[in-house]
């Protein structure tokens, strides 16, 4: 997809407008996170565990390069292929020349976000091939011409109506009238379609949740086992997956997926866990003939030596965002590409060139839940900061937010100045708005009043109190 | 293509500030692959005998699994018919060329081999189970196509409470020790925590979506 990240203001007023999206985003806010807090609580270890991801995860960056090579060894050694690409370009000609020399015309697709940030769909689809994505929610995103809003839930924007829509749009064999009113007759009317695709697909593509350098191993998560059928029905299989996916060995899978699950949708373990290693064996009577890896870099190997190395720390469970107050208002959609929330305005920026992106990194109230719930405790609001360092220091910002800026530093700076100013500013508006308790609009603050009221100081401030109590500065 | 490769690996090593691995490192990287983690392992899973099965019985039903229970793999077929009929299911069972299934004795209409799209029931013997989430774990093999895991609406698993794990980890050991050299793992190794299910559609959870709509479990024998 083209990326809009760069007109993410408009994005968001777009978003903020949308009274569906508005619905679809409350389920999510609270709908995940609470499923979250049951399963954490239900296991005594889970910081535990967090610390040992975090610990792994470190080990094997400052290792990649021999858990990459020691992977690919493996894969060779079992009779698959291990396909290195610098960009996203080249992966998709890599891809293509597969899909070609397998003479495919139609492929099935699991979810994978490398996937969509290589947008191989329309790829394919511009030399001939015809893809078809399987995970549901993929799916309906796909038959809308959509990016994911979410990295596990992409249709979680959506309501059921709008997806009914779609289906009577594009299935329009099926007879225009029927019952389409309970997301069960979606289901039904799903699977029976794709089960058809599975079966005459000509390459599968799937992603990788992570490889395994011991064994040549790659491994998918799913819930719906599409997953499953888009590797063991075609011929080939090629799994799809970023550099900083590899971990040492098949016990260090088991402490990724402990938190994985757990983070995002509040399962002890997903329904469908899969290790796959080299093409089917010779008396094997199902799986693909050919396996295929694709290692896509596009800019991660650069990351692994500049302040966003943490973020390759990341294991895409998506907790983040439904945790994060500015996605949880605006949806995936107005990030303008296949990242959003919290781990998306660290990454797009990082992936596109900050210059596509530079808006996402103010779009955080640094309240830092984001990094109180990641699995692998990556320091989020530490890194939007240095974006917006670097944003400054390269005279991104507005003249507007300059001399905002450089004058609240320079009374910041003189405590008697600013209290001063400030008791002078609070009680003001502690006068007038003593009677309403909030204001409607007030100068200098139209960005917060035009979506809510600001409230009306209460009382003294927090510097009065403390000097009422002897506290000492 | 080569030209990628040494491209990104020199970019990461320039990034971590170093050439290539001395001999060493690699060396004791390579050992550190193959000595046991010392890492956490939740404590829920290891316990031992009736509580590891009752664990494993709990979190597969919690999610949405049946049980039944047989003392003997001989019971196994009228275990599978019953529940077959109690839930007013089609009897054509496809089962995987296990040699401990192809000995019981089943009805005249079942058969042996992959699943098709045709095949309503697959009927599999687990080569074992996890108690720490009530995990299946499956290999391919010429005695267990996988796709009988993933096409029939309706999969049955008999699981021998000998085969019965209590973590993750002790299902890799127990892989670990099928073969002496280092191919020890078949194409796919399943792991099967319920039925299909997705919340794509308004986060309304949904059962069979692609792959079965059922997951019933024949436990045999005493822990």
């Amino acid at each position: 997809m083209h990326p809009t990240s760069n007109r993410f203001e408009t994005n968001v007023a777009e978003a903020l407008a949308d009274e569906q999206l508005k619905k679809a985003l409350a389920r999510t806010a609270v709908g995940l996170p609470s499923a979250r807090e049951r399963a954490v609580a239900k296991l005594p270890e889970f910081e535990a565990l967090r610390d040992d991801a975090v610990a792994l995860k470190q080990h094997v960056l400052e290792h990649l390069d021999f858990y990459l090579e020691r992977f690919e060894q493996k894969v060779i050694e079992q009779g698959g292929k291990v396909h290195w690409c610098a960009t996203h370009e080249e992966a998709r000609q890599t891809i293509l020349k597969i899909c070609r020399d397998a003479d495919a015309k139609t492929v099935t697709k699991g979810k994978s976000m490398i996937g969509e940030e290589i947008a191989i769909n329309d790829y394919l689809e511009t030399h001939g091939i015809e893809p078809i994505e399987t995970d549901l929610g993929e799916y309906i995103i796909q038959i809308r011409k959509e990016p994911p809003s979410h990295i596990v839930g992409p249709a979680i924007h959506l309501n059921k109506e709008q997806v009914a829509e779609s289906f009577r749009k594009t299935h329009t064999d099926l007879p225009p009238d029927r019952p389409l009113d309970d997301p069960a007759d979606m289901l039904k009317e799903a699977r029976t379609l794709l089960r058809q695709r599975f079966l005459k697909a000509d390459v599968g593509i799937t992603g990788a949740n992570f490889l395994v350098a011991e064994t040549g191993t790659t491994a998918i998560v799913t819930n719906e086992g599409n997953g499953d059928l888009t590797q063991i029905l075609p011929p080939v299989h090629i799994a799809i997956s970023s550099i900083e996916k590899v971990v040492p060995t098949l016990e260090d899978a088991d402490t990724i997926l402990r938190v994985l699950a757990r983070s995002i949708t509040g399962q002890d373990l997903s329904v469908y866990t899969t290790f796959s290693t080299g093409p089917k064996r010779s008396d094997d009577p199902d799986g693909p003939d050919e396996f295929h890896v694709v290692l896509l870099d596009a800019g991660r190997s650069e990351m692994l030596g500049n302040e966003f190395k943490d973020m390759l720390r990341c294991i895409r469970c998506g907790a983040c965002l439904c945790y994060c107050p500015v996605y949880t208002a605006i949806g995936g959609h107005a990030y303008g590409w296949v990242y959003s929330g919290p781990m998306g305005s660290v990454l797009t920026p990082a992936l596109l060139g900050h210059e596509k992106a530079a808006h996402l990194p103010n779009a955080s109230t640094f309240c830092g839940r984001c990094e109180d719930v990641c699995p692998v405790r990556i320091p989020i609001p530490k890194m939007l900061r240095h974006w917006r360092k670097r944003e400054v220091e390269q005279g991104r910002t507005s003249a507007v937010s300059r001399i905002a800026l450089e004058s609240w530093a320079f009374i910041a700076k003189r405590p008697a100045l600013y209290h001063t100013l400030a008791n002078l500013k609070y009680s003001a508006l502690g006068l007038i708005g003593r009677k309403k308790g909030r204001f409607a609009s007030a100068p200098f603050t139209e960005g917060w009043t035009k979506h809510r009221d600001l409230p009306a100081p209460q009382g003294k401030t927090f510097q009065q109190l403390w000097s009422e109590r002897g506290g000492r500065r | 293509m080569s030209g990628s490769r040494e491209k990104i690996l020199s970019t990461l090593r320039k990034s971590l500030g170093r050439g290539p691995l001395d001999t060493a490192t690699v060396k004791e990287l390579e050992k550190n692959l193959r000595r046991p983690k010392n890492r956490v392992v939740p404590a829920r899973g290891q316990i031992k005998g009736e509580k590891r099965l009752a664990l494993f019985s709990k979190m597969a039903e919690a999610c949405d699994c049946t049980l039944a229970r047989v003392g003997s793999l001989a019971e196994v077929p009228g275990a599978a018919k019953e529940f077959l009929r109690a839930n007013n299911l089609p009897a054509d069972l496809r089962i995987a060329p296990q040699p401990d299934l192809q000995a019981l004795d089943w009805p005249k209409n079942a058969t042996f081999g992959l699943a098709g799209d045709e095949h309503p029931v697959g009927l599999v013997k687990a080569w074992a189970g996890v108690a720490e989430s009530g995990t299946l774990m499956t290999l391919s093999g010429p005695e267990h196509p996988t796709t009988l895991n993933f096409l029939p609406d309706t999969f049955i698993a008999v699981l021998e409470a000998k085969d019965l794990l209590g973590t993750y980890e002790e299902g890799w050991k127990k892989l670990r020790g099928r073969k002496q050299s280092g191919a020890f793992m078949p194409r796919t190794v399943n792991w099967i925590t319920g039925p299909s299910r997705s919340a794509d559609i308004e986060l309304t959870l949904q059962l069979g979506v692609h792959g079965p709509r059922r997951v019933h479990i024949i436990l045999v024998g005493e822990a």
